[in-house]
């Protein structure tokens, strides 16, 4: 096998993968219960399963230097989906769309205000 | 507690023009990014990266914040090793959660966090979302405060998730805290 040939067939792999974790992101966010445990596959697997898509077509694109490209994607996944879930997790939990009967201990119910 | 200086020192690295700054680390990174974007290494496209950075400091200025970052290049490898580990194993968590027969039980903890610097809290809420089996619900950053939501994790598993967050902040703190900081997270550790 040739050195192309090893890097197309490492790239298949992680495309595979990366399509695996993010359907099974998909199944997590229609089997979870609440909005907060949706949020970890938003938060997970889904950068996880982006991250290998991007790896392994960062791998066959190499020299091209469009793979930077691929880098700006992946970083700004990693920085920006904790906000945007914080946001979501911050109105559900003050609209009391949490599911009390999953959640054993919550030491932020006894520091809202009550309004 | 004494709360950060607000007021920054002037940095010798910015540029005025009127009463607006330019940050030349700012407009590096602009420029990079720029670069980065039309995947083009060549002088024009440099060129244009300065221009619309430039432009992007002039039309939308930012207040100025002290920063305080510092790298440690040591630090900055653990702390990149740990969250790929960590990016790894929580993926795994979830889906094997996802697809479990039962909802898991959940619990949402108040961590306060030993640091004092916005940018060293700012870094850590983001990365909780990568430690196994967190995400961060609510943030208080005037007692520097994380709340932070544990899938999976029931009473008896709380303290020893409090501590992982705790060891996250250390890392963090390690990569990219000054002297300062430092020695803040680690005395106030008791973990």
């Amino acid at each position: 096998m040739t050195g192309t040939e090893i890097l197309d067939w490492i790239s298949v792999i992680l495309l595979l993968l990366g399509a695996a974790l993010s359907f099974a992101a998909g199944v997590g966010l229609v089997r979870f219960p609440d909005l907060l445990s949706r949020m970890h596959t938003a938060a997970k697997p889904q950068v996880m399963g982006l991250v290998l898509i991007s790896v392994g077509l960062g791998l066959r694109l190499f020299p091209d230097p469009r793979v930077g490209f691929l880098f700006l994607v992946v970083l700004f996944q990693i920085l920006t989906v904790p906000v945007a879930s914080h946001i979501a997790a911050r109105v559900a939990y003050r609209t009391g769309r949490v599911r009390r009967d999953l959640i054993g201990v919550d030491e932020l119910e006894e520091q809202l205000e009550p309004r | 507690m004494t709360p950060p200086s607000v007021i920054p020192k002037r940095s010798p690295l910015d540029l005025r023009i009127g009463r607006r700054i330019i940050n030349l680390p700012t407009l590096l990174t602009l420029t990079v990014v720029w670069m980065l974007l039309f995947g083009e290494l060549s002088l024009t496209m440099a060129l244009g990266g300065v221009l619309v950075g430039t432009l992007i400091m002039l039309v939308f200025p930012l207040p100025t914040v002290s920063l305080g970052l510092r790298l440690h290049p040591v630090g900055l490898a653990v702390f990149l090793g740990h969250f790929i580990v960590d990016l790894v194993v929580s993926s795994a968590r979830v889906v094997a959660q996802s697809f479990a027969r039962r909802p898991p039980r959940s619990s949402i903890l108040a961590i306060p966090l030993r640091t004092r610097s916005d940018l060293l809290l700012t870094i850590t809420a983001i990365c909780v979302s990568v430690i196994p089996g967190s995400v961060i619900v609510e943030v208080r950053s005037g007692t520097f405060t994380l709340f932070v939501h544990m899938l999976g994790t029931d009473v008896d598993a709380a303290e020893d998730a409090r501590r992982k967050v705790f060891a996250l902040e250390e890392r963090v703190a390690r990569a990219f805290g000054t002297r300062e900081e430092i020695e803040r997270v680690e005395a106030g550790g008791d973990t």
